[in-house]
Protein backbone atom coordinates (compact mmCIF):
# COMPACT_ATOMS: atom_id res chain seq x y z
CA UNK A 1 0.00 0.00 0.00
CA UNK A 2 1.42 3.38 -0.89
CA UNK A 3 1.41 6.28 1.52
CA UNK A 4 -0.61 8.33 -0.93
CA UNK A 5 -3.74 6.18 -0.78
CA UNK A 6 -6.52 7.48 1.40
CA UNK A 7 -6.80 5.25 4.40
CA UNK A 8 -9.82 3.02 4.60
CA UNK A 9 -12.18 3.27 7.55
CA UNK A 10 -11.17 -0.10 8.97
CA UNK A 11 -7.54 0.95 9.19
CA UNK A 12 -8.50 4.25 10.73
CA UNK A 13 -10.45 2.39 13.37
CA UNK A 14 -7.58 -0.04 13.98
CA UNK A 15 -5.21 2.88 14.57
CA UNK A 16 -7.64 4.45 17.05
CA UNK A 17 -8.13 1.16 18.86
CA UNK A 18 -4.39 0.56 18.93
CA UNK A 19 -3.65 3.90 20.56
CA UNK A 20 -6.62 3.59 22.92
CA UNK A 21 -5.11 0.28 23.99
CA UNK A 22 -8.14 -1.80 23.04
CA UNK A 23 -6.52 -4.43 20.81
CA UNK A 24 -5.63 -7.93 21.97
CA UNK A 25 -2.01 -9.10 22.22
CA UNK A 26 -2.17 -10.82 18.83
CA UNK A 27 -3.91 -7.88 17.13
CA UNK A 28 -1.41 -5.43 18.62
CA UNK A 29 1.51 -7.47 17.34
CA UNK A 30 -0.02 -7.78 13.86
CA UNK A 31 -0.76 -4.05 13.77
CA UNK A 32 2.78 -3.18 14.86
CA UNK A 33 4.20 -5.27 12.04
CA UNK A 34 2.15 -3.21 9.60
CA UNK A 35 3.25 0.01 11.31
CA UNK A 36 6.82 -0.85 10.46
CA UNK A 37 6.09 -0.68 6.74
CA UNK A 38 3.03 1.55 6.30
CA UNK A 39 3.73 5.24 6.56
CA UNK A 40 0.04 6.26 6.36
CA UNK A 41 -0.77 4.01 9.30
CA UNK A 42 2.08 5.53 11.29
CA UNK A 43 0.73 9.01 10.59
CA UNK A 44 -2.71 7.98 11.80
CA UNK A 45 -1.24 6.53 15.00
CA UNK A 46 0.78 9.70 15.52
CA UNK A 47 -2.38 11.77 15.16
CA UNK A 48 -4.06 9.81 17.95
CA UNK A 49 -0.95 9.70 20.14
CA UNK A 50 -0.55 13.47 20.00
CA UNK A 51 -4.25 14.15 20.50
CA UNK A 52 -4.69 11.73 23.40
CA UNK A 53 -1.54 12.73 25.28
CA UNK A 54 -3.15 15.55 27.35
CA UNK A 55 -5.29 12.91 29.05
CA UNK A 56 -2.15 11.72 30.83
CA UNK A 57 -1.94 15.06 32.62
CA UNK A 58 -4.37 13.76 35.23
CA UNK A 59 -1.92 10.98 36.16
CA UNK A 60 0.12 11.94 39.21
CA UNK A 61 3.85 11.66 38.48
CA UNK A 62 5.64 9.21 40.76
CA UNK A 63 9.41 9.26 41.11
CA UNK A 64 10.71 5.76 40.44
CA UNK A 65 12.99 4.14 43.05
CA UNK A 66 16.73 4.34 42.39
CA UNK A 67 16.99 0.61 41.70
CA UNK A 68 15.13 1.12 38.42
CA UNK A 69 17.91 3.24 36.94
CA UNK A 70 20.53 0.86 38.30
CA UNK A 71 18.73 -1.95 36.46
CA UNK A 72 18.61 0.05 33.22
CA UNK A 73 22.33 0.82 33.44
CA UNK A 74 23.23 -2.79 34.02
CA UNK A 75 21.11 -3.87 31.07
CA UNK A 76 22.55 -1.27 28.71
CA UNK A 77 26.07 -0.56 29.84
CA UNK A 78 27.21 -3.66 31.67
CA UNK A 79 30.97 -4.03 31.53
CA UNK A 80 31.49 -0.60 30.06
CA UNK A 81 32.43 0.99 33.36
CA UNK A 82 31.90 4.56 34.34
CA UNK A 83 34.80 5.99 32.39
CA UNK A 84 32.82 7.88 29.85
CA UNK A 85 30.74 9.52 32.54
CA UNK A 86 33.89 10.83 34.15
CA UNK A 87 35.17 12.15 30.86
CA UNK A 88 31.85 13.60 29.92
CA UNK A 89 31.58 15.41 33.19
CA UNK A 90 32.02 19.04 32.28
CA UNK A 91 32.79 19.96 35.86
CA UNK A 92 35.69 17.57 35.82
CA UNK A 93 37.51 18.83 32.80
CA UNK A 94 36.09 22.31 32.37
CA UNK A 95 39.22 23.82 33.87
CA UNK A 96 41.70 21.44 32.26
CA UNK A 97 43.84 22.57 29.37
CA UNK A 98 44.55 20.00 26.74
CA UNK A 99 48.14 19.70 27.93
CA UNK A 100 47.13 18.83 31.45
CA UNK A 101 44.51 16.39 30.17
CA UNK A 102 47.15 14.64 28.09
CA UNK A 103 49.52 14.64 31.05
CA UNK A 104 46.85 13.05 33.19
CA UNK A 105 46.28 10.44 30.54
CA UNK A 106 49.98 9.66 30.35
CA UNK A 107 50.26 9.49 34.13
CA UNK A 108 47.46 6.98 34.08
CA UNK A 109 45.31 9.00 36.43
CA UNK A 110 42.73 9.37 33.78
CA UNK A 111 41.73 5.87 32.92
CA UNK A 112 40.40 5.62 29.42
CA UNK A 113 38.74 2.43 28.31
CA UNK A 114 41.21 0.21 26.51
CA UNK A 115 40.49 -0.72 22.94
CA UNK A 116 38.64 -4.01 22.82
CA UNK A 117 40.49 -6.88 21.26
CA UNK A 118 38.72 -8.33 18.30
CA UNK A 119 36.71 -5.22 17.51
CA UNK A 120 35.53 -5.49 13.96
CA UNK A 121 37.19 -2.88 11.76
CA UNK A 122 33.90 -2.34 9.95
CA UNK A 123 32.06 -1.48 13.16
CA UNK A 124 30.28 1.91 13.22
CA UNK A 125 30.70 4.38 16.07
CA UNK A 126 29.12 7.62 17.15
CA UNK A 127 30.35 10.31 19.48
CA UNK A 128 29.09 13.64 20.57
CA UNK A 129 31.80 16.15 21.25
CA UNK A 130 30.83 18.99 23.52
CA UNK A 131 32.50 21.51 25.73
CA UNK A 132 31.87 24.16 28.35
CA UNK A 133 28.58 26.00 27.82
CA UNK A 134 28.22 24.01 24.61
CA UNK A 135 30.17 26.67 22.72
CA UNK A 136 31.54 23.99 20.46
CA UNK A 137 29.53 20.90 19.72
CA UNK A 138 29.95 18.22 17.08
CA UNK A 139 28.19 15.04 16.18
CA UNK A 140 30.60 12.44 14.86
CA UNK A 141 29.89 9.20 13.05
CA UNK A 142 32.57 6.70 12.10
CA UNK A 143 31.56 4.73 9.05
CA UNK A 144 33.32 1.38 9.43
CA UNK A 145 32.69 0.32 5.84
CA UNK A 146 34.36 3.43 4.43
CA UNK A 147 36.93 3.95 7.19
CA UNK A 148 36.05 7.59 7.59
CA UNK A 149 34.71 9.95 10.18
CA UNK A 150 31.77 12.10 9.25
CA UNK A 151 31.31 15.15 11.39
CA UNK A 152 28.54 17.63 11.76
CA UNK A 153 29.36 20.84 13.57
CA UNK A 154 26.32 21.77 15.64
CA UNK A 155 27.74 24.92 17.20
CA UNK A 156 31.05 26.81 17.22
CA UNK A 157 33.42 28.06 14.55
CA UNK A 158 37.11 28.94 14.86
CA UNK A 159 37.98 32.61 15.16
CA UNK A 160 39.81 34.26 12.30
CA UNK A 161 43.34 32.93 11.81
CA UNK A 162 42.68 29.82 13.92
CA UNK A 163 41.59 26.26 13.13
CA UNK A 164 39.89 23.43 14.96
CA UNK A 165 42.00 20.29 15.10
CA UNK A 166 40.59 16.85 15.78
CA UNK A 167 42.49 14.48 18.07
CA UNK A 168 42.05 10.91 19.10
CA UNK A 169 43.16 9.54 22.47
CA UNK A 170 43.63 5.79 22.66
CA UNK A 171 43.95 4.31 26.10
CA UNK A 172 46.71 6.02 28.00
CA UNK A 173 48.55 7.22 24.92
CA UNK A 174 49.18 10.81 23.94
CA UNK A 175 46.62 12.35 21.59
CA UNK A 176 47.08 11.64 17.89
CA UNK A 177 46.04 14.26 15.38
CA UNK A 178 43.36 13.30 12.88
CA UNK A 179 43.86 16.58 11.12
CA UNK A 180 42.40 20.04 10.90
CA UNK A 181 38.63 20.14 10.78
CA UNK A 182 37.39 21.48 7.43
CA UNK A 183 35.69 24.88 7.73
CA UNK A 184 32.36 23.57 6.48
CA UNK A 185 29.71 22.66 9.04
CA UNK A 186 29.91 19.07 7.92
CA UNK A 187 32.52 16.94 6.23
CA UNK A 188 34.59 13.79 6.19
CA UNK A 189 37.98 12.88 7.69
CA UNK A 190 39.83 9.71 6.69
CA UNK A 191 41.05 7.41 9.44
CA UNK A 192 44.29 5.45 9.02
CA UNK A 193 44.19 1.65 9.00
CA UNK A 194 46.18 1.47 12.22
CA UNK A 195 43.59 3.49 14.10
CA UNK A 196 40.54 1.81 12.62
CA UNK A 197 40.75 -1.26 14.82
CA UNK A 198 41.19 0.76 18.00
CA UNK A 199 38.17 3.04 17.97
CA UNK A 200 36.03 1.36 20.60
CA UNK A 201 36.02 3.56 23.67
CA UNK A 202 38.45 5.99 22.05
CA UNK A 203 38.14 9.63 23.04
CA UNK A 204 37.88 12.35 20.43
CA UNK A 205 38.71 15.94 21.21
CA UNK A 206 38.77 19.28 19.44
CA UNK A 207 41.43 21.86 20.24
CA UNK A 208 41.88 25.43 19.13
CA UNK A 209 45.08 25.73 17.05
CA UNK A 210 46.88 28.18 14.78
CA UNK A 211 45.70 28.19 11.15
CA UNK A 212 46.74 24.93 9.48
CA UNK A 213 46.90 23.01 12.73
CA UNK A 214 49.32 22.55 15.57
CA UNK A 215 52.89 23.35 14.46
CA UNK A 216 54.37 20.83 16.89
CA UNK A 217 52.20 17.77 16.29
CA UNK A 218 50.94 18.11 19.85
CA UNK A 219 47.86 20.03 20.87
CA UNK A 220 48.76 23.56 21.89
CA UNK A 221 45.43 25.29 22.38
CA UNK A 222 42.61 24.66 24.84
CA UNK A 223 40.28 21.68 24.46
CA UNK A 224 36.97 22.98 23.18
CA UNK A 225 34.97 19.77 22.96
CA UNK A 226 35.46 16.14 23.89
CA UNK A 227 33.50 12.89 23.67
CA UNK A 228 33.78 9.11 23.62
CA UNK A 229 33.24 6.79 20.65
CA UNK A 230 30.35 4.42 21.22
CA UNK A 231 29.46 1.39 19.16
CA UNK A 232 26.21 1.62 17.25
CA UNK B 1 12.41 21.57 31.54
CA UNK B 2 10.99 22.62 28.23
CA UNK B 3 9.89 20.47 25.34
CA UNK B 4 12.93 21.71 23.42
CA UNK B 5 15.31 20.64 26.15
CA UNK B 6 13.82 17.15 26.22
CA UNK B 7 14.01 16.99 22.46
CA UNK B 8 17.68 17.98 22.58
CA UNK B 9 18.37 15.37 25.27
CA UNK B 10 16.83 12.63 23.11
CA UNK B 11 19.01 13.84 20.23
CA UNK B 12 22.12 13.56 22.40
CA UNK B 13 21.03 10.12 23.59
CA UNK B 14 20.89 9.03 19.96
CA UNK B 15 24.59 9.90 19.74
CA UNK B 16 25.35 7.58 22.64
CA UNK B 17 25.63 10.30 25.29
CA UNK B 18 25.12 8.56 28.62
CA UNK B 19 25.12 11.78 30.60
CA UNK B 20 22.23 13.06 28.50
CA UNK B 21 20.47 9.72 29.03
CA UNK B 22 20.77 10.12 32.79
CA UNK B 23 19.39 13.67 32.57
CA UNK B 24 16.53 12.53 30.40
CA UNK B 25 15.74 9.82 32.93
CA UNK B 26 15.86 12.29 35.82
CA UNK B 27 13.51 14.67 34.04
CA UNK B 28 10.98 12.20 32.76
CA UNK B 29 10.94 9.05 34.91
CA UNK B 30 8.20 10.32 37.24
CA UNK B 31 5.84 11.07 34.38
CA UNK B 32 6.48 7.72 32.70
CA UNK B 33 6.45 5.73 35.94
CA UNK B 34 3.05 7.29 36.70
CA UNK B 35 1.77 6.14 33.32
CA UNK B 36 3.05 2.56 33.88
CA UNK B 37 1.67 2.42 37.43
CA UNK B 38 -1.75 3.64 36.38
CA UNK B 39 -2.10 0.90 33.80
CA UNK B 40 -0.37 -1.95 35.63
CA UNK B 41 -1.63 -1.19 39.17
CA UNK B 42 1.38 -2.99 40.58
CA UNK B 43 4.65 -1.43 41.66
CA UNK B 44 6.97 -4.30 40.78
CA UNK B 45 5.42 -4.66 37.32
CA UNK B 46 5.57 -0.89 36.80
CA UNK B 47 9.26 -0.88 37.71
CA UNK B 48 9.96 -3.63 35.18
CA UNK B 49 7.92 -1.66 32.66
CA UNK B 50 9.91 1.53 33.28
CA UNK B 51 13.19 -0.35 32.84
CA UNK B 52 12.01 -1.67 29.50
CA UNK B 53 10.84 1.79 28.51
CA UNK B 54 14.24 3.41 29.07
CA UNK B 55 16.07 0.54 27.40
CA UNK B 56 13.81 1.13 24.38
CA UNK B 57 14.37 4.88 24.56
CA UNK B 58 18.14 4.31 24.43
CA UNK B 59 17.87 1.82 21.58
CA UNK B 60 15.33 3.72 19.47
CA UNK B 61 16.37 7.31 20.13
CA UNK B 62 17.68 7.72 16.59
CA UNK B 63 14.16 7.08 15.29
CA UNK B 64 12.74 9.93 17.35
CA UNK B 65 13.85 12.78 15.10
CA UNK B 66 12.44 11.35 11.91
CA UNK B 67 9.22 10.27 13.64
CA UNK B 68 7.98 13.86 13.86
CA UNK B 69 6.57 13.23 17.32
CA UNK B 70 6.69 15.85 20.03
CA UNK B 71 9.16 14.55 22.61
CA UNK B 72 6.81 13.93 25.54
CA UNK B 73 4.33 12.16 23.29
CA UNK B 74 7.08 9.96 21.91
CA UNK B 75 8.26 9.00 25.40
CA UNK B 76 4.73 8.52 26.74
CA UNK B 77 3.77 6.35 23.76
CA UNK B 78 6.71 4.02 24.50
CA UNK B 79 5.63 3.79 28.13
CA UNK B 80 1.95 3.19 27.30
CA UNK B 81 2.74 0.59 24.67
CA UNK B 82 4.98 -1.36 27.01
CA UNK B 83 2.43 -1.22 29.83
CA UNK B 84 -0.46 -2.18 27.55
CA UNK B 85 1.52 -5.12 26.13
CA UNK B 86 2.17 -6.31 29.66
CA UNK B 87 -1.41 -6.00 30.86
CA UNK B 88 -2.82 -7.66 27.73
CA UNK B 89 -0.43 -10.56 28.25
CA UNK B 90 -1.84 -11.07 31.75
CA UNK B 91 -4.80 -13.26 32.45
CA UNK B 92 -8.05 -11.30 32.62
CA UNK B 93 -8.48 -9.76 36.03
CA UNK B 94 -11.96 -8.33 35.84
CA UNK B 95 -12.47 -8.50 39.58
CA UNK B 96 -9.97 -5.84 40.56
CA UNK B 97 -11.13 -3.21 38.12
CA UNK B 98 -13.10 -1.23 40.66
CA UNK B 99 -10.37 -1.19 43.25
CA UNK B 100 -9.31 2.24 44.30
CA UNK B 101 -5.90 3.15 42.96
CA UNK B 102 -3.98 4.59 45.81
CA UNK B 103 -0.45 3.78 44.76
CA UNK B 104 0.39 7.04 43.06
CA UNK B 105 0.85 8.98 46.27
CA UNK B 106 4.54 9.93 46.25
CA UNK B 107 5.31 13.58 45.95
CA UNK B 108 6.93 14.33 42.60
CA UNK B 109 9.84 16.71 42.39
CA UNK B 110 8.93 20.04 40.78
CA UNK B 111 10.78 19.35 37.55
CA UNK B 112 9.04 16.10 36.85
CA UNK B 113 5.71 17.69 37.73
CA UNK B 114 6.44 20.26 35.07
CA UNK B 115 7.12 17.57 32.52
CA UNK B 116 3.83 15.90 33.37
CA UNK B 117 1.87 18.91 32.22
CA UNK B 118 1.47 19.10 28.50
CA UNK B 119 -0.48 21.65 26.58
CA UNK B 120 -4.17 21.31 27.10
CA UNK B 121 -5.34 19.85 23.82
CA UNK B 122 -8.64 19.53 22.10
CA UNK B 123 -9.18 16.11 23.58
CA UNK B 124 -10.99 17.36 26.70
CA UNK B 125 -13.36 19.46 24.62
CA UNK B 126 -14.07 16.56 22.30
CA UNK B 127 -14.51 14.06 25.14
CA UNK B 128 -17.04 16.38 26.76
CA UNK B 129 -19.13 16.20 23.60
CA UNK B 130 -19.49 12.44 24.02
CA UNK B 131 -21.85 11.05 26.62
CA UNK B 132 -20.43 10.82 30.15
CA UNK B 133 -20.32 7.06 30.01
CA UNK B 134 -18.67 7.04 26.59
CA UNK B 135 -16.02 9.55 27.68
CA UNK B 136 -15.36 7.51 30.80
CA UNK B 137 -14.91 4.37 28.71
CA UNK B 138 -12.41 6.07 26.38
CA UNK B 139 -10.46 7.32 29.40
CA UNK B 140 -10.63 3.86 30.96
CA UNK B 141 -9.15 2.32 27.82
CA UNK B 142 -6.45 4.93 27.30
CA UNK B 143 -5.43 5.67 30.89
CA UNK B 144 -6.21 2.43 32.71
CA UNK B 145 -5.58 -0.01 29.89
CA UNK B 146 -9.08 -1.52 29.98
CA UNK B 147 -9.81 -3.94 27.17
CA UNK B 148 -13.23 -4.32 25.52
CA UNK B 149 -13.80 -7.28 27.82
CA UNK B 150 -12.87 -5.26 30.91
CA UNK B 151 -15.29 -2.53 29.88
CA UNK B 152 -18.06 -5.04 29.11
CA UNK B 153 -17.66 -6.46 32.62
CA UNK B 154 -17.51 -3.03 34.13
CA UNK B 155 -20.65 -1.74 32.42
CA UNK B 156 -22.42 -5.13 32.51
CA UNK B 157 -22.98 -4.99 28.77
CA UNK B 158 -22.45 -7.64 26.07
CA UNK B 159 -18.97 -7.53 24.55
CA UNK B 160 -20.17 -6.78 21.02
CA UNK B 161 -22.40 -3.97 22.23
CA UNK B 162 -19.47 -2.36 24.05
CA UNK B 163 -17.29 -2.74 20.99
CA UNK B 164 -19.80 -1.09 18.67
CA UNK B 165 -20.52 1.62 21.19
CA UNK B 166 -16.87 2.45 21.80
CA UNK B 167 -15.98 2.39 18.10
CA UNK B 168 -18.75 4.89 17.48
CA UNK B 169 -17.25 7.08 20.21
CA UNK B 170 -13.82 6.89 18.59
CA UNK B 171 -15.27 7.91 15.22
CA UNK B 172 -17.00 10.91 16.81
CA UNK B 173 -13.79 11.82 18.61
CA UNK B 174 -11.81 11.63 15.38
CA UNK B 175 -14.24 13.98 13.65
CA UNK B 176 -14.17 16.44 16.53
CA UNK B 177 -10.37 16.35 16.90
CA UNK B 178 -9.88 17.08 13.23
CA UNK B 179 -11.93 20.24 13.27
Amino acid sequence: MSAGNPMNEDDKMLAAEYVAGLLSVADRAAFERRLGVEQALREEVKFWDEQMLPMTDEIAPVVAPARVYAGIESRLFQGQGKTSNLLESLMFWRSLSFASLAALAVAGILYVQSPQIGTSPTQNYVAELSGPQDQVKLAVLYDGAKGEIKFNRVTGTPVSGRDFELWIILGKNAPISLGVLPKQTSGVIKVSDVLKAQLSGAVLAISDEPAGGSPTGKATGPVLAIGTMNVI
Amino acid sequence: MTTNEISELIGRVSLGDRQAFRLLYDRTNAKLFGVCLRILRDRAAAEDCLQDVFVKIWQNSSKYTISGYSPITWLAAIARNDAIDRIRARKPQAADLDEALDIASDTPDPESAEVSRSEMGRIETCLSKLGDKQAEAVRGAYLDGYSYQDLATRYKMPLNTVRTWLRRSLISLRECLQQ
